[in-house]
Formats: C-alpha cells, sequence, structure tokens
C-alpha cells in the first residue's frame, strides 16, 4: 500500500468510524427523548405480534433513516475529495482508486448500497406517508415493502460488487 | 434469572428508575389477577418502600397522571395489564420530560405546548355564555366526523413521551396539541382557526413531524394524532377545508 | 430532622381568592371569578394535577339539566327531591335544578364542551335512573373528560395561579379569629407554605375512598370537610354515603371499585343474582332496574349477603341482550374497562358489587355557597343537603358544576371587601407540626396497613347495611385507629413522598368517618342510602342532625350535634317519599 492509499484509507476509516458515532449518539439521545423501547425481549415478543404493535419498527426505521443519510453524505464528502485528486495529478487518482478494489472496501462499499437503498427506498414511503396519507397500518406495512426492496437490491448489488474479490 | 425456581407466576419482579442511586431498584411482588402496572407498583410502595415516587389518581385511564413507561413503552400504569407470563417488568419515567422523583416527571413542557396553540375554544362573544343556546350541529356532519373520534384527550402525554421529535429539549409542538389543534380548527363554533393554522405552521409545527406514528401507537385512548397533524400540513394550504 | 425545626421557613403567598380543589367545583369557579372580575388573583390550591385529579373528570354518564321543551324544572326538582327522600336543602336542590340547563349553556358555548347530539343537531338526552325524564346530557360514555379536559384549557386562557401538587393543610384565623388563609406543603418539594387569602374555596370532593370497594379518585380522602371541621365548621347529612350498584369486582386489583356507569341500567341492563334471578323484582318491582341508586344497591348488598352473591361477592349485570355491537357503540368505555380485567359487558355478564361512590353530606351552605365562617365558601362534594338522602346519577357533576360557578360569582363579588388579614403563627404552627410529624418520628406503624383497616371497618360495619351493634363497634375502634395515625412514621425524604401524603389522607378520612359512623348511629330509620336492618323503615318526621368539633383537642374530639327539621320551602313530601 501506497502513503496515497494509507491516507485515503484512514480517511475512510475516520468516516466509518463518524458513522458509527453518530448511530450511537442517535440512540443514546433516543433513550432520553424518544420513549422508544429497550432492545429486550419484551421489545421482540412484541414485534412478534402482527397489528399495530409493529408499527413499532417505524421509529428504528427512523434511527436507521437517520444515521443512513449522515452516512451517505459523509462518504459522499469524502468522495468528492478522492475524485477531485484528478484535478491534480491522473496517476495519484487511479492509485487512490485502486484501494475501492480491495475486499475491506468492497465490504464497506456494500454496507453503502444498503444504506442508499433503504435511505431511499424509506425516503418513498415518507412522501408516500405524506401525500397518500397512509396510517399507521398501512405504512407499517410499506416499510416491509421497503425492507424488502432493500434486501433484494442490496443482495444482488452485493453479488456484483463481491464477485471479483471472491469468485 | 433469579427468580426461576419459584413456580412461575406467583411472583414478579418490578425494576424502577429511581432518582436516588443508592435508592432499590429491583423488587420482588406478590401477583395477583388481573394485575395492572399500576397494582405493582402499590405492592412496592405497600411493602417495600413507602417513599417510591410515582402518580396516580383515578386508576381507571380517565385523569392520564400514571404514565410511565414500561419496558420502554409509554403507558398509563392503570391501564396496563401484566402479561400473564411475565417474570420481570421494568418501570421508568416518561421519556422527553424533566424528572421530579423516581417516576415522576414535570409536564410544564407538555402543557407549555399545549398552550402554544391557543387550546380553548375562542367564540363568537355573542353567542357565549351562559343565556347562549348551544350549536346546532348534526352528529353525521362533516365537521363531527372528523373531530369526534380526535376528542377524549386525556393530557397523558404518552404520545410526547413516545415521539420521536417531541422533547423538553426539543421545540416540536407535540401530536397532543397538534391534534388539539386539529379539533378545534374543524370546530364550527371557533373563531381562531387561521391563527392556530399559524402557529402549526412555524418550525415548531407541524413539519417537525417524522411520520414514526410513536403517537399513534402509544395513545391509550385509541386516538391518530399523526393523522391530525397530517390534516393540519393539508389545511395550512388549503383555505376552503 | 430535630424537634423544633421540622421543617423549613413556610412561604408565604397571597392572593385574593384561593380556590382548593382542580375538580369541576374548583375550575367552574375559577372561569366564574375571573370572568366576573378579571383583575382577581385567583390561586388554585391542588394536590394533584391540575384539572386531573378529582372525580369530575371521571363522570362517565352524564349531566342533568332540563333542556327539552316538554321536561320542566319542575319535574327535575321533584325528581331530585324523591332521589333524595326529602332530605334535600330545597334552597340548594332548587338552585341546582335551575342553574344546571344555564352551566349546560356555558360549557357547550363558552367552555366549549361539545355533548353528544341528536338526529337533528340539538343535545342528546339520555336515560338515567330515578328520573321521570330523559334528560341526562353527555359525551358517549366518559363525559367527564370532555368537561374536565375544555375546563382545563379555559385555564390557559384565564391564567389562574396554579399551584400543582400543593396540598392545603388546614384553614387559619387572624388573632381575633377571623379567616386569614390556609396553610400547605409543595409535594414536590416538600416544603410548607402560607397562603393568605381574602377568599378560600373548599372544592377538594369527597371522602368515599374509605371503603374497601370504592369508586372515587385516590385525591378523595375528605381533606376538604375535615379542613373545615378543623376549623370548627358545621357539618350535615354525615351519614349519606351513597353506594353505587355497578363497582367492577377485579380482585385485589386497584381497578375494584370502579363504577359501571347508571346509563347500562337506563339503556335496559338485568341484574342478576348467582342464581340467575333477576332479583330486582322482589326489591322494586315497578322500576327493577332503574330504580334510584340506594335500592339497586341494598338490593345487590341484601343478595350477597344472603349467599345468593357469586363466590368473589358480586352479583351479574347483564347488558349483551342489546348484541355486542350496539353494546360496544353506546358503552365503548365501559365495554374496555370490562375487558381490560378478563371480562365482557359486550357478550357476558359482569360482576360487580355496591361500591362506595359519593358523600351527600358535609358543610351546611347557603344557595351562594358561603358558610358560618365569613370569606370560606365550600362548592361541590364538601358541601351537604343538596342530594338529601340519595343523590341521583346526573346530579353530581350538575352540582360540582352549578356550586362551582355560583362560589365563583360569590368570591368576586366579596374578595374586593375583604381585608388580607395575618393569620395567627400560633395556628400556622400547630398546622405544619401536625403535618410534619410523620416524618419526623423514627418508628410508628406505616400508613397503608392502617388504611386497609379503616376501609375493612367502614365497609364491615358502616357499609350498605348497618346495625346498632356495629356502628358502636365502629365508633369505638375509629377512636383506635385514631389514636393509631397519631404515631404513624413515614420514611423517606420530604419531596414527593406519596407515603407521607397518605399518612396525611388517613388522618383526614379518619375525621370524616367518625363523623359518619358517629351521625349513623344517631339515624334510627332507614332512609335512602342509610339503611338500619335494626330500624328498617323511615319516619314520618324528617330531622337531619348538625354536626360540630367539640372543645377536646387532640385526634378524638368530642362531637357536638344539634337535631333540626327538615324545611319544606318549596314542596312537601307527596307520599312517595321513601
Amino acid at each position: 500500500m501506497t502513503v496515497p492509499q494509507f491516507l485515503f484509507f484512514c480517511a475512510f476509516s475516520v468516516v466509518a468510524l463518524a458513522i458509527i458515532a453518530f448511530g450511537v449518539l442517535v440512540v443514546r439521545t433516543a433513550q432520553v427523548d424518544d420513549g422508544g423501547p429497550f432492545v429486550s425481549r419484551a421489545l421482540l415478543a412484541r414485534l412478534a405480534k402482527p397489528g399495530s404493535e409493529r408499527a413499532e419498527l417505524q421509529r428504528w426505521a427512523f434511527y436507521l433513516h437517520r444515521i443512513s443519510g449522515v452516512a451517505l453524505f459523509a462518504f459522499l464528502c469524502l468522495h468528492v475529495g478522492d475524485v477531485s485528486l484528478f484535478v491534480f495529478s491522473r496517476e495519484l487518482y487511479d492509485e487512490v482508486h485502486q484501494v475501492y478494489g480491495s475486499t475491506a472496501m468492497r465490504i464497506g462499499e456494500v454496507g453503502l448500497l444498503f444504506g442508499l437503498l433503504f435511505h431511499a427506498f424509506n425516503g418513498i414511503r415518507l412522501v408516500a406517508v405524506d401525500v397518500a396519507d397512509l396510517g399507521l397500518v398501512a405504512s407499517t406495512r410499506a416499510l416491509y415493502g421497503v425492507v424488502a426492496a432493500t434486501v433484494l437490491c442490496g443482495g444482488v448489488g452485493t453479488v456484483y460488487i463481491m464477485a471479483p474479490v471472491i469468485g | 434469572m433469579r427468580n426461576r425456581h419459584r413456580k412461575a407466576g406467583d411472583e414478579l419482579r418490578v425494576s424502577v428508575t429511581r432518582s436516588d442511586a443508592a435508592a432499590a431498584d429491583e423488587f420482588t411482588v406478590p401477583r395477583i389477577r388481573p394485575m395492572m402496572v399500576l397494582d405493582a407498583l402499590l405492592a412496592i410502595q405497600r411493602t417495600h418502600d413507602p417513599a417510591i415516587g410515582f402518580r396516580y389518581s383515578c386508576r381507571v385511564g380517565m385523569c392520564g397522571t400514571c404514565t410511565v413507561r414500561v419496558d420502554g413503552r409509554s403507558v398509563l400504569a392503570c391501564q396496563t395489564e401484566i402479561p400473564e407470563r411475565a417474570e420481570h417488568i421494568r418501570i421508568d419515567p416518561l421519556a422527553g420530560l424533566p424528572v421530579v422523583r423516581d417516576l415522576v416527571v414535570d409536564t410544564a413542557p407538555f402543557w407549555q405546548a399545549w398552550k402554544s396553540i391557543t387550546p380553548y375554544l375562542v367564540p363568537d362573544e355573542d353567542a357565549a355564555g351562559m343565556d347562549a343556546t348551544p350549536a346546532v350541529i348534526k352528529p353525521d356532519s362533516a365537521e363531527r366526523e372528523r373531530i369526534d373520534p380526535s376528542l377524549d384527550c386525556i393530557g397523558c402525554a404518552a404520545c410526547f413521551s413516545s415521539c420521536g421529535i417531541a422533547s423538553a429539549r426539543r421545540d416540536f409542538i407535540g401530536p397532543a396539541a397538534l391534534n388539539r389543534a386539529m379539533v378545534l380548527v374543524a370546530d364550527s363554533r371557533d373563531t381562531a382557526a387561521a391563527h392556530r393554522l399559524d402557529v402549526v405552521a412555524t418550525d415548531s409545527g407541524v413539519d417537525r413531524c417524522h411520520y414514526i406514528y410513536g403517537c399513534s401507537a402509544a395513545c391509550p385512548k385509541g386516538l391518530d394524532p399523526a393523522q391530525a397533524i397530517r390534516r393540519l400540513r393539508k389545511w395550512r394550504f388549503d383555505e376552503s377545508r | 430532622m430535630s424537634p423544633g425545626e421540622a421543617w423549613p421557613e413556610p412561604e408565604t403567598i397571597s392572593t385574593d381568592v384561593a380556590v382548593v380543589g382542580s375538580g369541576g367545583a374548583g375550575l367552574m369557579c375559577v372561569l366564574h371569578a375571573l370572568s366576573a372580575r378579571p383583575d382577581l388573583n385567583v390561586t388554585i390550591v391542588s394536590e394533584g394535577a391540575v384539572g386531573r385529579s378529582g372525580c369530575t373528570r371521571m363522570v362517565q354518564g352524564g349531566y342533568n339539566a332540563v333542556l327539552n321543551p316538554d321536561d320542566s324544572v319542575d319535574l327535575h326538582f321533584r325528581d331530585t327531591l324523591q332521589g333524595g327522600k326529602f332530605l334535600n336543602d330545597q334552597r340548594l336542590a332548587w338552585t341546582l335544578v335551575n342553574d344546571a340547563p344555564r352551566v349546560i349553556n356555558e360549557l357547550e358555548t363558552r367552555v366549549g364542551c361539545f355533548f353528544d347530539r341528536d338526529e337533528d343537531g340539538r343535545i342528546h338526552q339520555k336515560a338515567f335512573a330515578g328520573q321521570a325524564f330523559d334528560r341526562t346530557v353527555h359525551r358517549g360514555d366518559l363525559t367527564g373528560i370532555e368537561i374536565m379536559g375544555r375546563l382545563r384549557d379555559q385555564m390557559f386562557r384565564l391564567e389562574p395561579v396554579e399551584l400543582e401538587d400543593v396540598r392545603a393543610l388546614d384553614l387559619v384565623h387572624d388573632r381575633v379569629g377571623r379567616l386569614a388563609g390556609l396553610t400547605a406543603i409543595d409535594m414536590r418539594s416538600g416544603r410548607p407554605l402560607v397562603l393568605r387569602a381574602r377568599v378560600i374555596v373548599v372544592a377538594t370532593g369527597g371522602s368515599a375512598t374509605m371503603y374497601r370497594v370504592a369508586a372515587p379518585a385516590r385525591e378523595k380522602t375528605g381533606d376538604g370537610v375535615a379542613m373545615c371541621w378543623r376549623a370548627g365548621l358545621a357539618v350535615r347529612d354525615m351519614e349519606m354515603l351513597q353506594f353505587h350498584p355497578t363497582g367492577l369486582l377485579a380482585g385485589d386489583a386497584r381497578m375494584t371499585g370502579a363504577v359501571l356507569e347508571e346509563g347500562l341500567r337506563g339503556a335496559g341492563a338485568k341484574l342478576f343474582n348467582a342464581d340467575g334471578e333477576r332479583y330486582m323484582a322482589r326489591y322494586d318491582a315497578e322500576r327493577m332496574e332503574r330504580s334510584t341508586r340506594d335500592v339497586v344497591a341494598r338490593a345487590g348488598y341484601s343478595e350477597i349477603v344472603a349467599g345468593r352473591g357469586t363466590p368473589d361477592g358480586g352479583v351479574l349485570i347483564d347488558i349483551s341482550h342489546l348484541g355486542a355491537e350496539e353494546v360496544e357503540r353506546r358503552f365503548p368505555g365501559m365495554v374496555q374497562r370490562t375487558r381490560q380485567i378478563g371480562q365482557d359487558l359486550a357478550r357476558a355478564p359482569v360482576r360487580v358489587s355496591p361500591t362506595a361512590h359519593f358523600h351527600m353530606g358535609g358543610v351546611l351552605i347557603d344557595a351562594d355557597c358561603r358558610t358560618a365562617l365569613d370569606g370560606l365558601l365550600v362548592a361541590g362534594e364538601d358541601a351537604g343537603g343538596t342530594h338529601g338522602a340519595n343523590r341521583l346519577g346526573g346530579n353530581g357533576v350538575a352540582e360540582s358544576t352549578v356550586f362551582g360557578a355560583r362560589a365563583g360569582d360569590t368570591a368576586a363579588a366579596i374578595a374586593p371587601h375583604r381585608p388580607l388579614l395575618e393569620p395567627e403563627p400560633a395556628e400556622v404552627r400547630a398546622s405544619l407540626e401536625r403535618a410534619y410529624a410523620p416524618l419526623g418520628r423514627d418508628a410508628g406503624p406505616w400508613p397503608f396497613p392502617l388504611t386497609t383497616r379503616l376501609k375493612e371497618l367502614m365497609w364491615q360495619c358502616v357499609g350498605v347495611v348497618r346495625d346498632a351493634e356495629g356502628l358502636a363497634e365502629a365508633s369505638k375502634e375509629l377512636d383506635v385507629l385514631a389514636e393509631d395515625v397519631d404515631r404513624i412514621a413515614v420514611p423517606g425524604p420530604p419531596e414527593v413522598n406519596f407515603g407521607w401524603q397518605e399518612a396525611m389522607d388517613l388522618a383526614n378520612q379518619v375525621t370524616v368517618a367518625r363523623t359518619i359512623a358517629h351521625a349513623a348511629a344517631w339515624r334510627t330509620e332507614t332512609r335512602g342510602a342509610h339503611a338500619r336492618s335494626d330500624y328498617p323503615d323511615s319516619d314520618s318526621r324528617l330531622r337531619y342532625v348538625v354536626q360540630r368539633r367539640g372543645a377536646a383537642d387532640g385526634p378524638v374530639s368530642a362531637i357536638e350535634t344539634e337535631v333540626r327539621d327538615v324545611e319544606f320551602s318549596y314542596r312537601a313530601p307527596d307520599g312517595d317519599s321513601t
């Protein structure tokens, strides 16, 4: 690994840590302000029951939406940085961008892909909730759809991303 | 589980968040049937610690003062049955409100928000008073169809606690107050709708709702504040209503 | 805490009108006082959350008022007197029925309540037991939430000073015995207050919680009546404690005693004993389940005592013949309440028992809520006489709002003419000493077992049906209990200590309980809510006993009595008075 590659990898790690820190912050403040359930057997038992109990999932969708939003933004900043290296030197750009091909980065990219998909689909769901006034039950069902679409598209994407290093 | 050797269902372990770190926070109380969360708290008060702080009044879900979080969920203690098979429950004070002591919170921020939407009817002065005649409004009118399912708020703040945004540390008006605003805006006897719509259109108003539905899921009276917020969002731009 | 310094220096607050209690009577009083004189400084002293404690909040059925042109105030008056077995203070009852429609107008047009409508858009009035006309205004089967919710909202308009979680202790006088203010404790901080006021309105509600099976909210521990009693005011009809015939049975759960509303019987619910017999036929064949509360409660009690009750000591109420859907539509609150405890009103009979509900007795007042002590007004359940020997369903919330409004008008009229007086320090000290004593004691009983003892004793000996032997025993036991209450020790800090609250509640409850037992022993007849197995008949001469605190100090004071004849200022009994 060259020095620019190492520096880029470090920057990427900082972004990843920032995302994790933000996630922790969201959950911590939620405990004070949100009144959401604690992760416990009682919560799992509730989510196992069909009906309005599962509306609680939307709270977790809200957290995830925030965290994925910050993650995408933070990565975008980094990405603007690494793409702009082209201005300075084509070789430097190529050198740094080889890092994206490493296994570790590919795993990160898979995470980003899931974040992107969830954020996009859930965003569409929120627009639908607002425009069509879905209500508690339908919006929960729409969330199942969001999760399903995210998993499906994310799965396919994962195969494409990971194929070169695995297969 | 510490008490696993006991016959299941004879006793219940209750963890209570206390303000005083030195005070006991786990209690074992006898199981009765039916048993509400309030019964568990009363049992603790009666047999373990008379000074434990919690509030209640009517014990039939009408006063809205006994709201706590049971396993994280904002509920009325008096109306929440402890599940048949539960061996342990955890009780916390409401979220988003300053704790006075143990499970007693200061609801002032909730009422401050409530106050901000002008929560009282502003009638036409000529048509109000002891000698005025009550308005003739058909029960199946569009107005009542909207309002009736949204009345009966008991101000218990379960929605405020359950909302991901509303908190004493933020300035969101919150679900209960917005629901009240919707009811009054829809009420043909009221004359202050324009003012209320201005209030709900501010930064602390309807746009801060993030569609979590914590409010509608938590409301012990089965109201749907989320729907009220949706409606206000529409009415804000729609003078005809 | 060392003796002599058991409490911090009390903070002194001055106000024009102090309203003790924030239920229907208290808040209506504030509404009227501040509407009449917006310049007044009005302070609410509320033991619980303002507008969310007390019993107006818990009103289910509704509010009796004459609105229909086919109905008449005279008819409502007659129903009220017949229901009260003509023991009523007729001036108060007359005021009640006359003001009730006007207060309904005000609640609708000013306060912003919205009661259920008929199809033509006018206020719907439903049938309630013991009334010749369907005149009960309601909002579904949870009327109190609408009334109290909207009255609470009015407080945001009127902005009185709200002392929430502040418990009033005693009325205090100035050096020459004029009313000067009251002592109180801020229950959040545990610090004492002295409230100086030109006018004090006592509207704390009754004391029915002193029974094992009881309907009211936690705060209803006779605080107002006990306060007035200690201040030397006269009370009447203290033996008249109403039992509601249909209280839920939920084992040891706190829900036990919660009322299933009267409208059920109005709508045709039937009562059965465990043998499946519709027993009301033997007690009131004409009106059956729609008879007045005293009759139905006593019938249920007799069935249970005779061994024809359910194993958990109840009878059965059944309205499922209307069809589950219809019951769910008309009584959603009641259906939910029964499902909570594993029964289902919509589909099957539900076990119920008589439950202590309402205290007809209380402080003597005139129609403007004035008492014998200048500057002191009493409104709502704390006052006695309006309902006589038995209250009609739907007249309770009417009483609290009508007389609350009147008290507000009176307070606004007299406050500007009464000076702000200086409370006598010795009285303040004595009051605080009594209040802080349980916290200062190192050893002594906890309050809770004593509360249980009181509830059991009152249920057994001063309950639905009474006799001389039981009452004598109750009287003796209550004196012992009063001594025990005087030794209570409560651990913990003064801040938000509900154990300490209970100790103070208990002292007031025992004070009121003693007057109830005493008056019940005096009334050697059966009349309305007061049933004597050793005197099953009613006297032809209608009298009532006025009680006053005797000279003796300490927890067990003497009770002075004066017997008076009922005045028939508007209407004499017409033969149908029992």
